[in-house]
């Protein structure tokens, strides 16, 4: 059982008080007085059937269907389309590393701040599911807005490993398919393996109208690559190692490092996705705001 | 490249350091797990190339930097004609002295000497102080104190050329260390110009003071010994009698090189091409070649000997002398028994034998004295004196005599009933052929049975040159001459005297003694009629004339004094001159000179013939008695390099760093390298900082730089 205060810091939630999370797009579906949804008054009617995955709730099983068909579906009501948001974890090795004047590692500083989020929307009825690779495979959780989901959630981002080299496209393809158009799909990475297809399958979820929203994380070593004298630099994500005194190759590095970030960024700006940068130094509370503000 | 401490090379070992730290350090590296390493990679591969060269860059200059400290610890140094310590940095006073000695004159020695004058020249720096000296007698000073004016220096030397004088390196140094010791200037050296053949420089003669300034001898000659040859001596002297102009001309060349030589050897009189011949010199050795040559005229000549194109150094191929011509013997007749009956005059019929005074072709100037004024006369004026029955002489006379003789006077004794024998055997021991014992009376004049008793002159030494001209036809007259009275002698050496004549009896007539140069006849009878009736015998007049000839002063080169070019020449002129004397010589040279103590000193420049002139040059005034010639001192020729502690002893010790004594014997001085290492490593030290350091700081210093350089604009 994961501990709930170790994520939810009183102060942060104290700092966020109400703000509500909206959506910057029309979502399908309306959450009683707060969202705006093209469906006027609600229902309980049937959607659809979708397989069942660990974290559905068992109720929502339909028993008939196992008995027809021997599987699992979970039924989806037309009124459960409210706000459904995704947190994408990028597990993989990189995100282990914590700078010296880091006080976390980044994957510890975006479980945070991915499980503030994950409690503000849950608080205001919204469905959080979640997905991450636990070394190199995937791990699913679909959405759900009971507060008890929260619990799985937690006990999943304190699972995250932090290793093995995770594909970051590999991630993403798998939110297209799994994850309920016209989601929010938060991705928390720190984006050093976001190559041209990773950028190409944002704007793909984007076009599928997903709400994509990048969180990208930086440790402020890897911005300035502070070392001094003769150091053995070891890949985090088992691609190899190299003996070199930083500061022959920090002008360099720092330009390639900056060259990195603003093509994600541009990218980013260009397919109106929503783009979130920050280092692991600044307070988790106001990178949150600075998200939510966003949205308002 | 030596070095002062080379124990200190063992800190070479210490250069593998950097390479041992920079192991080291690569074990050492800090292990770091970083994300981004990717980019690390990538920027590893673009900066590499410039990564390995600093490191390598950085690597040897590390390395350069201990190799480079541990030999400055061991001092280097380099001996270097050229290199220039830290003192010569300093402001010198330099004295040049140039060697003009005739030796120079060598093959391209002089070229040499221009060329390494303008080198050093050049090398000078504007306050850099000069003085110039030459080699030449008395060292004249060309620049004779020092000067910044360096125009004044090279307008000096170019006026300069070898002359044809000896070195006189001592006194040149010695002066140059006097124009140094008026200097203030923290380096004052002598730079010497020479061939520093060893007869330029006295090898025995040992310094009184060592030089208290260091010496460079500029080296202008390769280190052999070139072939040289030259003319020693000349030597001439008239042969036979004064009738007869012909000389021996005998001329020594010596060979100064290890190889023989062939050399054309040519006789000049008055300019004139007279004789030559082919000499062959043995290497090392001298050898002599003989002219006889005859000479016509009367008064100077001026003969030169050389030789034709013999090596590269000619002025001592050529060697002057001067031959005076005779025309007249000037005879004193001492006359032992005057009378006032003409005939019975000891001195009557000689004199007129002589010179009859009237139209005659006899050189011979009789001069007419008695014993008292024998004391008086100065005998040098004539070339032969006759005693003719002279009693005796003061002991005074005697020497007189003897030294008149020795110089090459003739002097003929003729016997007759004054001569007191014991005077003479004592006074004029050291010139009488055999001493004398007494008279022989063989008949008196008026004994009836003369022509019995009576002796005639027996053979004669036909090949004397006093009897040549009786083996002509006609001569044998000489056994005509009746002789009543004779001079009877003791015996002596053999050695001693010479029979030329002797009578019938086999007892001497004539006798003849050589006294160093000059010759005595002794006559055992007498020229009057008192002891023989030779007076009236047609064999006098022959006999006496030739024996006067004979006897007449030879002109020979023996004896003279020989005349140096460069040295001091003193030359008496009294009784010739009255206010001044002038010189005149070659090169147009004049010089007139007051006499002090009846003499003139002078100093010959050139080697050729010199006049003196009493009062002016006027025709007639000329003192050829006096003429002579100089020629090159032959000391000189010798062109062996000079030996290393010649010089050495010429140069003080107590210099700083001891250099100069260095410099000396090498031409060499030690230049120090230890500072050029120092700096190099400062260099190396600097460079170190700047490439080792690490970028972000120089890029920061970089910054702060630009921000304090621009204007700030409120």
């Amino acid at each position: 059982m994961a501990d709930r205060e170790r994520y939810l810091d009183p102060s942060v939630l104290e700092q966020l008080g109400n703000m509500q999370v909206r959506a910057r797009t029309l979502v399908q579906g309306i959450i009683a007085g707060m969202h705006r949804s093209p469906h006027r008054g609600g229902s309980v009617e049937f959607a659809e059937y979708i397989e069942y995955s660990p974290g559905h709730e068992i109720r929502h099983i339909d028993w008939r269907v196992y008995g027809k068909s021997d599987k699992y579906y979970v039924k989806q009501f037309q009124d459960e389309t409210n706000l459904l948001a995704y947190l994408v974890m990028d597990g993989s090795g990189s995100m282990a590393f914590q700078g010296e004047e880091a006080p976390l590692a980044k994957l510890r500083y975006v479980s945070i701040l991915a499980a503030t989020l994950g409690y503000l929307f849950v608080r205001q009825g919204d469905a959080v599911g979640m997905f991450a690779n636990e070394g190199d495979n995937l791990k699913y959780l679909p959405a759900a807005s009971k507060r008890t989901h929260l619990d799985d959630l937690f006990f999943v981002l304190d699972e995250l490993p932090a290793r093995g080299s995770l594909n970051l496209a590999k991630l993403l393809r798998t939110v297209a398919e799994r994850a309920r158009p016209r989601s929010l799909v938060l991705l928390f990475s720190d984006m050093l393996d976001a190559d041209d297809e990773t950028l190409t399958l944002l704007s793909v979820l984007k076009r599928r109208r997903y709400d994509v929203a990048v969180f990208h994380c930086i440790d402020p070593a890897e911005l300035s690559l502070p070392f001094e004298g003769l150091t053995q630099f070891v890949g985090m994500e088992y691609d190899g190692e190299l003996v070199a005194d930083p500061d022959d190759l920090r002008e360099r590095y720092v330009e390639m490092m900056d060259a990195h970030l603003e093509r994600v960024r541009r990218h980013c700006d260009a397919n109106q996705i929503e783009y979130v940068r920050f280092a692991t130094t600044e307070p988790i509370e106001s990178v949150a705001l600075r998200f939510l503000r966003g949205r308002q | 490249m030596s070095f002062v401490e080379p124990l200190f090379l063992a800190g070479l070992l210490a250069a593998a350091l950097p390479v041992i730290v920079h192991l080291i350090n690569r074990r050492k590296a800090v292990r770091v797990d970083f994300p981004a390493l990717a980019f690390l990679l990538q920027s590893n591969r673009r900066e590499s190339r410039g990564i390995k060269v600093r490191q390598w860059m950085l690597m040897a200059l590390r390395i350069l930097v201990i190799a480079f400290l541990a030999f400055s610890l061991a001092k280097p140094f380099v001996l270097s004609s050229t290199g220039v310590t830290a003192s010569e940095r300093l402001p010198t006073a330099t004295v040049f002295v140039v060697d003009t000695s005739y030796s120079m004159g060598h093959g391209d020695w002089w070229a040499r000497a221009d060329e390494e004058f303008a080198k050093l020249r050049k090398r000078l720096r504007p306050w850099d102080e000069v003085a110039l000296v030459t080699t030449a007698p008395g060292a004249p000073r060309p620049v004779d104190r020092l000067t910044g004016n360096h125009r004044e220096l090279t307008d000096a030397f170019d006026e300069l050329s070898p002359g044809e004088h000896r070195t006189h390196l001592v006194d040149a140094l010695l002066a140059a260390g006097e124009v140094l010791q008026s200097s203030k200037l923290p380096n004052r050296r002598i730079v010497v110009l020479s061939d520093l053949a060893e007869g330029g420089f006295p090898q025995q003669l040992e310094p009184d003071d060592p030089l208290d300034f260091p010496v460079v001898f500029v080296p202008l000659r390769d280190a052999e010994t070139p072939p040289n040859l030259s003319i020693e001596r000349v030597d001439y002297e008239q042969e036979g009698s004064s009738r007869e102009p012909v000389w021996r001309i005998d001329v020594v060349v010596q060979n100064r090189s290890d190889s023989p030589q062939k050399v054309e050897i040519r006789l000049e009189v008055d300019e004139v091409d007279a004789a030559g011949g082919l000499l062959e010199v043995e290497p090392n050795k001298t050898a002599k070649h003989t002219f006889r040559h005859r000479i016509d005229g009367t008064g100077i000549k001026q003969g030169l000997v050389r030789l034709v194109d013999a090596d590269e150094l000619d002025a001592d191929n050529r060697r002057y002398f001067v031959i005076r011509l005779r025309d007249s013997i000037r005879t004193l007749l001492v006359n032992g028994d005057a009378s006032s009956i003409a005939f019975r005059d000891e001195m009557f019929f000689l004199e007129r034998a002589l010179n009859p005074r009237a139209e005659t072709d006899s050189n011979v100037i009789p001069t007419l004295t008695t014993r008292e004024g024998l004391e008086t006369l100065e005998l040098a004026e004539f070339d032969v004196v006759v005693l003719g029955n002279v009693a005796k002489v003061s002991p005074a006379v005697g020497r007189k005599l003897e030294e008149f003789v020795a110089g090459g006077g003739g002097l003929m004794i003729t016997m007759g009933n004054q001569v007191d024998v014991a005077s003479y055997n004592q006074t004029l021991g050291n010139l009488l052929p055999k001493p004398l014992r007494g008279m022989k009376q063989l008949a008196l004049r008026d004994d009836p049975d003369a022509p019995i008793k009576v002796t005639r002159f027996g053979p004669a030494r036909r090949q004397h040159p006093v009897f040549r001209v009786f083996q002509l036809p006609g001569g044998t007259s000489l056994q005509q001459v009746s002789v009543f009275s004779y001079m009877l002698l003791e015996p002596s050496p053999p050695e001693q005297s010479e029979l030329v004549l002797s009578y019938e009896d086999n007892a001497p007539a004539i006798l003849e003694r050589k006294v160093d140069r000059g010759h005595v006849l002794l006559l055992t009878t007498s020229v009057d009629a008192d002891w023989t009736d030779l007076p009236f015998q047609p064999a006098f007049l022959p006999l006496t004339r030739r024996s006067i000839q004979y006897l007449a002063r030879r002109a020979t080169s023996a004896g003279t004094t020989r005349h140096v070019v460069g040295e001091k020449t003193r030359i008496e002129v009294s009784g010739f001159v009255r206010e001044r004397a002038i010189v005149t010589g070659p090169e147009d040279l004049r010089l007139a000179l007051s006499p002090v103590d009846g003499a003139i000193e002078f100093t010959p420049m050139s080697a050729g013939m010199y006049a003196i002139w009493a009062d002016d040059t006027n025709d007639g005034n000329r003192i050829d008695a006096l003429t002579f010639t100089a020629n090159v001192d032959t000391e000189e020729s010798r062109l062996t390099p000079l030996r290393e502690e010649t010089l050495a002893r010429w140069v003080s010790d107590e210099d700083d760093d001891g250099e100069a004594a260095g410099g000396v014997r090498t031409a060499e001085k030690r230049v120090n390298l230890w500072p050029f290492f120092l700096f190099c490593i400062t260099v190396f030290l600097l460079a170190e900082t700047v490439l080792g350091t690490r970028r972000s700081v120089l890029a920061r210093i970089g910054r702060m730089i630009l921000q304090r350089s621009e204007p700030k604009i409120d």
